[in-house]
């Protein structure tokens, strides 16, 4: 039984049948679930939908709740009929809520402490990149507008790629320096 | 990937939630079906958190952000980390974010030294800093040679125990040029990867002749630092990082006004106190008189130290100037071999 955040819950019949649906490699299909899934929340929050993980999860519940009516008839890639119940999971989610309430500011003054402890946890952090990494990871984020655009696209001739290969590649290093932090932060601070 | 069906313009406007619906549809057809636009979608989103951190975005871009794009619990936690960054990369930021550091004018002097000049995020300087900076490490490397004691001699050793060294030994001090410069705190023991030079290399070059065995002592400048009354008692503490193989550190300390022709420093730490006599003027950074206070890497483990300076009049008669607050702290590899674990800190307390 697979438990979503959604209201259904698919059991392990209909998960199976899902997962043959998107790929009949059941490794590559677990990926593909995944992948999905990350797609769904992020057009989601696009939409700005604050519980964006739990429509995801609601438009896969409904796609396999579906599937032994279409998997018959339906041919090619099953991502864009996902996108077709997701739109409509949408437009009734905004029927159901009219108001988002918005977070307290975040630029709110910062606790010394705080910042003495995300200096040390982002050494820490960016001490575990690779020398090339760190110094990619710190000369990418430097600078602002105009300069920083030129800085960018220098930065992608030195290493000789292109400016968004660059960027996934900072993006990346990124996210992955943003866990290491909370994670840091969590267990110096609580 | 193919950037050109969604330029970062539409990118942008489609994440701030003003696209209009016939030209979102496309995009959030892709974002469903390409892998890689999920991953150039997210970096746009961050380029978009900074510009919010740095107030770059435009009134209606950031109120576009703040009413559509923040409203999910990640995020926001993108903005935290953005801020985060930013702190770290910009020190003096710090003062400005926190209620403890009310604005003065002589805070607005030390923000902007420390701008320019704070060492921990060493490929953020300015070349035109990088440069000041190294001319007044050679005037205080050749001024403290020119000056210094025989080894061993007095100036030390009254306050402190000889260091582990060979009678004859002469500090090497890392190559200030280049990339080694930025890579730890001012100075790298270790060759560089980002110039290739190597501690052969640095010999051949004539500082030190090759056919004359030395003990090789890396000499670790630390940033300029700047003393408690220009700071201010809620400035964070400034950080030193210390390599393990550090045979020496000097500390630069920035004076408020120069009314002494000699200095003497007080290395407290803990109830611990080091006496460190004669310290000269040795240059100028950014208008401001630099000293340097030179002592054993060993003398500095790992912990918070006060350094209290005064300067000696002309009758010799001694007058506090100020005192001066860091924390010195390891220093990881630059290129750590794989599966080697970097040393742990060992706390002094």
């Amino acid at each position: 039984m697979r438990v979503l955040k959604g209201r259904q819950v698919l059991n392990q019949q209909t998960f199976d049948l899902l997962l043959n649906w998107l790929d009949h490699d059941r490794e590559r299909a677990g990926e593909k679930y995944e992948e999905i899934r990350r797609r769904l929340i992020k057009f989601f929050e696009c939409r700005r939908v604050v519980e964006a993980d739990e429509l995801a999860d609601e438009t896969i519940n409904r796609v396999t709740k579906k599937l032994p009516e279409i998997i018959g008839g339906y041919s090619g890639n099953p991502v864009p009929y996902f996108y077709g119940v997701a739109s409509n999971i949408h437009l009734e989610s905004l029927k159901r809520k009219s108001n988002v309430t918005l977070p307290p500011t975040l630029l709110a003054p910062v606790r010394d402490e705080r910042v003495e402890a995300e200096a040390e946890c982002l050494d820490d952090c960016l001490g575990q990149l690779t020398s090339p990494n760190r110094e990619l990871m710190l000369e990418y984020y430097q600078g602002a507008k105009q300069e920083k655009i030129a800085h960018r696209k220098s930065l992608a001739q030195r290493l000789d790629i292109a400016p968004n290969a660059l960027r996934i590649r900072a993006y990346r290093l990124r996210s992955q320096i943003q866990e290491c932090l909370f994670a840091c932060l969590s267990r110096k601070l609580g | 990937m193919e950037q050109n069906i969604t330029g970062e313009d539409s990118t942008r406007h489609y994440l701030l939630g003003d696209l209009p619906a016939e030209e979102r549809r496309p995009l959030e057809e892709r974002l469903l079906a390409d892998g890689d636009f999920l991953k150039y979608l997210s970096a746009v989103e961050d380029d978009l958190v900074d510009e919010y951190v740095r107030g770059e975005l435009s009134e209606g871009e950031r109120e576009r952000f703040e009413s559509f794009f923040l409203i999910t619990a990640e995020r926001r936690r993108k903005v935290k980390f953005a801020q985060a960054l930013r702190r770290y990369n910009e020190p003096a930021l710090t003062s400005a974010t926190s209620p403890a550091m009310a604005s003065t004018p002589k805070r607005a002097w030390w923000r902007a030294l420390l701008s320019g000049l704070r060492i921990r995020r060493p490929v953020m300087w300015l070349p035109a800093a990088a440069a000041c900076l190294l001319l007044a490490a050679l005037s205080a490397y050749w001024v403290m040679v020119r000056h210094r004691p025989p080894r061993g001699g007095p100036e030390l050793s009254q306050g402190l125990p000889a260091p582990n060294r060979q009678p004859d030994a002469t500090p090497q001090e890392t190559p200030p040029a280049g990339g080694q410069l930025a890579e730890v705190n001012d100075a790298v023991p270790v060759p560089s990867a980002r110039d290739g030079r190597k501690p052969a290399d640095t010999a051949r070059e004539g500082r030190v002749p090759p056919d004359v065995p030395r003990p090789a002592t890396v000499v670790v400048l630390s940033p300029v630092l700047i003393s408690g009354s220009v700071r201010g008692e809620g400035g964070a503490m400034q950080p030193i990082v210390v390599p393990p193989n550090a045979g020496r550190v000097r500390l630069r300390l920035a004076l408020p006004a120069r009314d002494y022709e000699t200095y003497d420093a007080v290395l407290i730490s803990g109830e611990r106190s080091t006496r460190i006599p004669g310290a000269r003027v040795v240059g100028k950074v950014e208008g401001r008189d630099l000293i340097a206070v030179e002592l054993p890497a060993d003398k500095l483990p790992y912990g918070e130290y006060q350094l209290r300076l005064s300067g000696r009049n002309q009758r010799g008669e001694s007058h506090y100037v100020d005192t001066y607050s860091f924390r010195v702290k390891t220093k990881y590899a630059a290129t750590r071999p794989p599966g080697r674990r970097r040393r742990p800190f060992m706390p002094l307390r």
